[in-house]
């Protein structure tokens, strides 16, 4: 008889380099003394069938890959599949659906009173045929950012100024058949506004800003800090308990540098976690915030393999 | 020779065990920790097999020594146990430094931390010690007396008049301390709360609860509160704190007065590093349940770290319920 193979922790992941990332949970993973398991996806097929025979079992499983546009791709099979196995998924497969669609997303935080952009989706489009009307155009603006409304990938995306057109959108490959959410593009352009990257991992929130570089970094314990802390935990703490998901990342944007007042929710909560790597160049996960990550996944681990809580309370990193 | 290190050693004193102290040796379990409860039944052989190196330990926290009396087993222990080259999260000469409010005014003073006004009158001043006329300006009327030493609210009392009687009543609670003569501190409202806070900061997390000095009465700040009233500045002062008084586990008070451009958050008992951690669920003036349970956790963190070869603290952070 096959002996089981266990895992305290596991997650899937893009590339067999190591990253940050995966540096970090190697080593908080020993200090733990916990097992764990990088999926990478030329991998996917034989563990599905490995936790599908009951040979390996894994205690917690962090989804990074699978983009929630199809239910049938490898990740999504290799989560559900681990999910039936009793692993905890993060995050539940089942629920992509709802959270991998931004669009209905924005709805529900809307409604919830947190500012988010003025947007409008299109559920199906022809290359060639107009894309928007004269009213929505304008509803839009000048400036405008699309991108699918399904789906937590980041790769398809476009912004520009003017009409947007059908044919923008093939030649930077949108499917025809795939609903465009399309937003209003309150990116700030200048020093006068400010763009923020937040984790939510277990109800600790980490707040990032980006620098004059464009790359993000943390909000230390300084004046801006002081601004901009209390009000993006806050946001996250109630994206977290209007998603029902408890590890994600999300874009919020300022149009000022004077408090949360102009505050606007740039990327809704992505449960892919924009753990990179290479999701953009400059927008590669810092060092610090990776190790801070890992040591969450880990603890998370750690403690769902003691029975204890997950979590209690909300803690800022800073 | 055998040696059997301890992980996480609390010089807990005389008192009987409460709740915290179970929620310590839980936290400890789980991370696989041995830890030890200093009472005065075992604390010499703690004392000499840290000493001598039989039972060294390497995470030690102090709650029952009284750095004033040379012959006091408990400092003895946190002295040895800092000597060893162990960690000990209140290192005993910043906690005898920090016991006395008017050595912490000045070192507050000096650090930016704002403090309410504060005349500071020496043992050695004569029953006959006024006020001038400037300083009774300053402090008003009425105002608090406490003693430099003193702890909880003893000796603590509130006078109507700045006359030369009420000032030496109040100085004869303790004729060898130095006393201080504070502006009495009217907080703001935040909704039903008043502006008084007790914050406890542990190993780098700072940890703000609602505290009525009236009711003694503790509510958690919420994750809403701390941005609603844009509490940020209140953990600012407590870092500052602990970076001041070179202090790792420890609360304070503080308080908001002001509003719009004249708010101003105040640190009003500077110090106090034997919490009382009494439940809630025990005490209507008992800390909630779950910060006891969160700073049990930290502390046993702390240990695991240290044990792992890691920086007792995580890095900074804080706690919101």
């Amino acid at each position: 008889m096959n002996k089981t193979e266990r895992y305290h922790l596991g997650f899937n992941w893009s590339t067999s380099r190591e990253t940050a990332f995966t540096r970090a949970v190697a080593e908080a993973a020993k200090q733990r003394g916990l097992r764990w398991l990088c999926v990478l996806k030329s991998a996917t097929p034989e563990i599905r069938q490995r936790v599908s025979d009951g040979r390996l079992q894994v205690g917690l499983f962090l989804n990074t890959q699978a983009d929630g546009t199809s239910m049938e791709n490898s990740h999504m099979l290799l989560c559900r599949s681990l999910k039936a196995s009793g692993c905890m998924v993060v995050e539940d497969p089942d629920d992509a659906p709802f959270y991998a669609n931004r669009a209905l997303q924005l709805d529900y935080l809307e409604k919830a009173g947190l500012s988010v952009p003025r947007r409008l989706v299109i559920r199906q489009w022809k290359p060639g045929r107009p894309l928007l009307t004269a009213s929505e155009q304008t509803k839009i603006g000048g400036s405008w950012f699309a991108q699918p409304a399904v789906g937590l990938g980041r790769r398809i995306s476009l912004a520009g100024t003017g009409m947007l057109t059908s044919s923008m959108l093939s030649r930077s490959g949108f499917v025809p058949r795939q609903g465009v959410l399309i937003y209003s593009n309150h990116k700030p352009k200048d020093d006068k506004g400010m763009s923020f990257r937040i984790w939510y991992l277990f109800g600790h929130v980490v707040c990032c800003c980006a620098n004059n570089q464009g790359s993000f970094e943390l909000l230390r314990v300084d004046p801006t800090a002081s601004e901009f802390v209390p009000g993006l935990t806050a946001w996250a703490h109630r994206m977290a308990q209007i998603t029902g998901l408890d590890w994600f990342a999300s874009e919020v944007v300022s149009a000022n540098r004077t408090g949360c007042a102009g505050l606007k929710i740039w990327e809704p909560a992505n449960a892919l976690s924009l753990l990179g790597p290479g999701i953009k160049p400059l927008a590669e996960l810092p060092v610090e915030v990776a190790r801070i990550l890992a040591e969450r996944l880990v603890e998370v681990a750690w403690r769902r393999a003691r029975g204890l809580t997950l979590t209690d309370g909300v803690t800022m990193r800073l | 020779m055998v040696t059997k290190a301890i992980d996480f050693c609390v010089g807990w004193g005389p008192w009987p065990d409460e709740p915290f102290a179970d929620m310590i040796r839980q936290h400890c379990r789980e991370r696989g920790l041995t830890c030890v409860f200093c009472k005065d039944q075992n604390v010499r052989r703690i004392i000499k097999g840290t000493a001598t190196g039989t039972t060294p330990v390497r995470f030690h926290l102090d709650l029952g020594a009284d750095y004033e009396d040379a012959g006091d087993d408990y400092a003895r222990l946190g002295y040895v146990v800092k000597d060893s080259g162990a960690v000990v999260v209140n290192e005993p000469d910043p906690a005898r430094l920090a016991a006395n409010k008017a050595i912490l005014h000045y070192r507050f003073e000096q650090a930016g931390i704002p403090v309410p006004y504060t005349v500071i009158v020496r043992s050695w001043e004569p029953d006959s010690f006024a006020l001038t006329a400037a300083e009774r300006k300053k402090l008003g009327r009425p105002f608090i007396i406490k003693p430099a030493c003193g702890y909880g609210k003893r000796g603590v009392v509130k006078v109507d008049s700045h006359s030369l009687e009420e000032i030496s009543r109040a100085r004869r609670f303790d004729k060898d301390d130095d006393f201080l003569l504070q502006q009495l501190v009217e907080p703001e409202w935040f909704g039903h709360h008043r502006g008084w806070f007790r914050v406890f900061y542990i190993l780098g997390e700072v940890i703000p609860c609602w505290w009525d000095n009236l009711t003694e009465h503790y509510a958690c700040v919420t994750v809403e509160d701390f941005a609603q009233y844009d509490l940020m500045p209140l953990c600012d002062i407590v870092r500052q704190i602990a970076r001041t008084a070179l202090m790792n586990y420890f609360t304070t008070e503080l308080a908001i007065v002001g509003r719009g451009a004249n708010r101003r958050c105040l640190a009003i008992d500077y110090v106090n590093d034997l919490s009382d951690t009494t439940l809630q669920s025990h005490s209507h003036c008992g800390v909630p349940d779950r910060v006891v349970s969160r700073l049990a956790e930290r502390l046993a963190e702390g240990a695991w770290r240290v044990k792992k070869g890691l920086n007792p603290t995580a890095g900074m952070s804080i706690w919101l319920s």
